[in-house]
């Protein structure tokens, strides 16, 4: 929860205000596509992407951090069309990496790269490489990682942690 | 002739397996080799030079593994945490243990049977490694 914690006050420190008018764009492409998402949930949608800028080490969300808005559409019918709808868009993001691991994962994948971040984090702040129980504990977040995450999938933050975790594990 | 592929899931399986193939059976067998006779006792495993699948808490882990899990709508299998057949998970099952005798470790088009897994023996990983 600390991790979840972390991850929203960083989240509440994002500025959104240049992302809006390619926010505004992607809503009317929506919109053009038959699927309409109602002003209660783009305010919602802006937090998510803020969130997501702040997962991918952002403090000003940009384009690449759009890729939410796929999620905001409630059902996985309507995120299809929506993927479609968008596909132009989601395409010019900068990082294709967390652009897969929203187009493949469900957003449950935030909360656990921002748990796993943290978890390795904490452990890489104080290495004990020889001591068994510390990198027993080490291992077990690297398999976390490697059961949750495809590899072209890693969310940036995650993939910076993990080559640091085989960089200390040897 | 059904062709089976393989989809991302949604939500990931818990990964309670690991799979190392080539170079990375040799890593995972020198991890291995490090640890005390109590925690290598918790663990057993089967393979070979080229393919070891390891099983047991706690797990060790290398880089290049890969986290296999099990799925309760298909117990007898292992498969990949990420994926899942494009099929039904039931009739996949149904399918690979008709041609293996479960339990089988399942991931690309490799059917491993991994009933065979024991204790994990030193003296053998010494071997693996000379």
């Amino acid at each position: 929860m600390a991790a979840l914690d972390e991850l929203a006050q960083l989240a509440d420190a994002v500025d959104v205000v240049q992302v809006r008018p390619a926010l505004a764009h992607a809503v009317r492409k929506l919109r053009q596509a038959g699927i309409s998402l109602t002003d209660r949930r783009v305010v919602k949608l802006q937090r998510l992407i803020a969130a997501a800028a702040a997962l991918a080490g952002r403090q000003v969300a940009t384009v690449a951090d759009l890729w939410p808005i796929v999620f905001a559409v409630p059902d996985a019918v309507g995120q299809d069309a929506a993927r479609e709808a968008l596909r132009e868009l989601l395409a010019q993001s900068e990082n294709d990496s967390l652009r897969m691991a929203a187009e493949t994962a469900s957003l449950g994948a935030l909360a656990r790269a921002g748990r796993l971040v943290a978890a390795a984090e904490a452990l890489l702040a104080d290495p004990k490489p020889t001591d068994e129980p510390w990198r027993l504990t080490l291992e077990g977040v690297a398999r976390e990682v490697d059961a949750g995450f495809a590899p072209e999938a890693l969310p940036p933050p995650l993939a910076d942690v993990r080559r640091r975790i085989v960089e200390v594990l040897g | 002739v059904i062709t089976v592929q393989w989809r991302l899931r949604e939500v990931p399986l818990a990964g309670e397996a690991l799979l190392a193939q080539g170079d990375v059976v040799v890593r995972l067998v020198n991890r291995l080799l490090k640890l005390d006779d109590a925690a290598l006792a918790t663990l057993s495993g089967v393979g070979s030079a080229s393919m070891l699948f390891i099983v047991g808490t706690p797990l060790v882990w290398v880089d290049g593994v890969r986290m296999l899990g099990k799925d309760p709508a298909a117990p007898g299998l292992w498969l990949p945490t990420m994926h899942q057949p494009t099929v039904p998970l039931g009739l996949f099952a149904e399918a690979v243990t008709r041609r293996t005798r479960a339990p089988v470790a399942v991931f690309d088009e490799v059917l491993l049977p991994v009933g065979g897994a024991r204790p994990i023996d030193r003296a053998i990983l010494r071997a693996m490694t000379s």
